[in-house]
């Protein structure tokens, strides 16, 4: 039974890998440029300077709020923080029909950063799919599932750990590749499986929601019995004016949190009597997705009876969420965590290349099958990174007044990701690859460019500031470049043959 | 040809027959909890959604190692009656 047992996952890490893996390559990728949501965002909206002068941040907005939010009945201040310079409050009914005015370091000073997708993109895209309605949650979850059974199964595929760990013959590539996928496989591996399962356990309930709705109900009722929110505010009439001086519960904050804990402060009907205010943690102590909540009354400042303490399985998934999005991490702990992903998204590549160069070695006449492998891996391995550097290149090219800016960057990426399927199926196989493999390093090395021809003052302030979102980023497209400029010019070199087929560890950075 | 047959039948066995094991296990292990005191039943419900994952996953590993297909379809109904053995069990009680 035992030689069985490892061929049966042997053919299980194949086919499961196989299947699914395009699909995880696309979700690692775009979820470990996650990680750096709003550095990327900070980039992508450059008008966002650095709020120099941080004293007083949240009077000056509740004075912002008074002056423009008059009888709305939702106020809420996002204080900037070490991650991104966003400093914006909103006012209006409802959560959807919400007015948004970001602020800037002067008294009274108002700034008005361009539309766009920002890192945003990259953490919704990478569990939606862009298919929100059409099951893109669903098609993750799946994804996910098959990425725990590779991975499982390829502890048997790769057994011999130590001799696979140490061994690196890089003379041929095949054997490269394959030794390469061995030991990145055993470094990302407990990485791979933490950020699978716990991001199943993001939408447990929604995947498997049977037993909650034979004993319970919808997932949403299920989770008003396991996490009591606070009791819903009846909107009325105007009533009571809310507080102008935010000092007495900032004291009070600083009192219990320390200083400078503030992340977003909510308020719930601020002109009725029953108004309160809601004062979220900035996330960086907790492994739990819900950061600590104080509750004050928002006419008088008193404080109120606050939420009442999730029960334990819901906090337990609480804190798996936390762990996937990863908010607690510090900057070391999350260029570790990045470069996890990159790895994982690197092992990935490589496997779907070794499988189509091992057959390919093999067989004299190509199946139908092989070319599509082929193509599907030109056009997701190298394509991907495209359509990403297209996306940024848009951030800067469209006009800055343009409507609906945001949605056109998302529709230039996928546009761009469509054009790289078809060439890659119009092209012989190596010519795809180096073509694609330049256009991106190519667009790697305009971005910075443009950048610095359409507004150098930019640049100089990043350097005066010290605005290291701005420069790291700037540098590490350089980086990237370099990367993929290498990686092309390698696979021109190489002399044709049928079983040339690359694109690997590189092509991922 | 008898290949592809027998992957067929192990290919649906995990999918599906691990979901529907899992499924049972979701709601069969609740009673149980509450039973045990261990928990109120909306925290069980919970957790036996946390943990049925994992049957799941046993399910699909277990039907690529199994023999043949019938033994593995006679141990996924086994396990479905047991589960609702225990359902209907504990409703009883």
């Amino acid at each position: 039974m035992k030689p069985d047992f490892r061929k049966n996952m042997v053919w299980l890490h194949t086919y499961s890998g196989l299947v699914m893996g395009w699909l995880l390559f696309t979700i690692f990728l775009t979820g470990t440029l996650a990680y750096f949501n709003p550095e990327i965002t900070q980039w992508m909206k450059p008008e966002l300077q650095k709020v120099s002068n941080t004293a007083n941040m949240l009077n000056r907005s509740l004075d912002e709020l008074h002056a423009r939010g008059e009888g709305a009945s939702g106020w809420s201040i996002y204080l900037p923080n070490n991650r991104t310079e966003h400093w914006y409050i909103q006012w209006g009914e409802g959560r959807r029909n919400r007015t948004t005015l970001s602020l800037g370091s002067e008294l009274k000073q108002v700034i008005e950063p361009r539309e766009s997708a920002g890192g945003n993109f990259f953490r919704v895209f990478h569990y939606t799919l862009q298919l929100r309605g059409y099951g893109g949650r669903y098609y993750s979850g799946i994804a996910a599932m098959f990425m725990l059974v590779a991975v499982f199964s390829g502890i048997f595929t790769h057994r011999r750990f130590f001799r696979d760990f140490f061994t690196l013959r890089i003379s041929k590539l095949q054997k490269a590749l394959t030794d390469f996928h061995g030991l990145i496989g055993i470094v990302t591996m407990p990485f791979c499986i933490m950020i699978c399962a716990t991001g199943i356990m993001v939408y447990v309930i929604m995947y498997m929601p049977f037993s909650s709705e034979h004993y319970v109900g919808t997932e949403r009722q299920l989770s008003s019995v396991l996490s009591p929110g606070l009791e819903k505010l009846a909107p009325k009439a105007p009533t009571s004016v809310p507080i102008t001086n935010f000092s007495e519960i900032e004291r009070k904050i600083d009192a219990t949190w320390g200083e400078k804990q503030i992340r977003r402060v909510t308020f719930e009907q601020p002109f009725t009597e029953a108004g309160r205010i809601i004062v979220d943690r900035i996330k960086d102590s907790t492994l739990s997705r819900q950061s600590d909540r104080l509750v004050f009354s928002a006419h008088t400042g008193e404080p109120l009876k606050g939420y009442l303490p999730a029960s334990t399985a819901a906090e337990v998934r609480r804190v798996f969420f936390g762990l996937h999005e990863a908010h607690f991490a510090d900057t070391g702990l999350r260029w570790l965590l990045f470069l996890l992903g990159l790895l994982s998204s690197a092992l990935i590549a490589s496997g779907l290349t070794i499988w189509l160069m091992k057959r390919l070695d093999k067989v004299r006449k190509r199946h139908v099958s092989h070319f599509l492998v082929e193509r599907l891996n030109i056009a997701v391995i190298a394509g991907l990174p495209l359509a990403i550097m297209a996306f940024f290149l848009s951030n800067r090219l469209l006009p800055v007044m343009l409507e609906n800016r945001a949605e056109i960057e998302v529709q230039v990426f996928l546009w761009t990701w469509l054009l790289c399927f078809l060439h890659s199926f119009l092209r012989q196989a190596k010519n795809a690859w180096v073509e694609q493999l330049l256009a991106t390093a190519l667009c790697c090395f305009l971005l910075p460019m443009i950048d610095l021809i359409q507004d150098s003052q930019r640049l100089l302030d990043a350097f005066n500031q010290i605005n290291l979102p701005y420069l790291i980023f700037t540098v590490s497209i350089l980086i990237v470049g370099a990367c993929f400029m290498k990686t092309a010019l390698w696979l021109k070199g190489k002399p044709v043959s049928n079983k040339l087929n690359k694109g690997s560890d590189k092509s991922s950075c | 040809m008898k290949h592809k047959l027998d992957v067929l039948f192990r290919l649906i066995a995990a999918i599906l027959g691990g979901y529907l094991v899992s499924i049972g296990f979701s709601i069969a292990f609740v009673p149980v909890l509450v039973w045990l005191k261990l928990c109120s039943q909306a925290e069980a419900v919970m957790v036996a959604t946390m943990l049925s994952y994992i049957v799941y996953f046993a399910v699909i590993i277990v039907s690529f190692c199994r023999r043949s297909p019938w033994l593995l379809w006679r141990d996924l109904l086994l396990s479905l009656c047991l589960f609702s053995a225990i359902y209907w069990g504990m409703e009883a009680l």
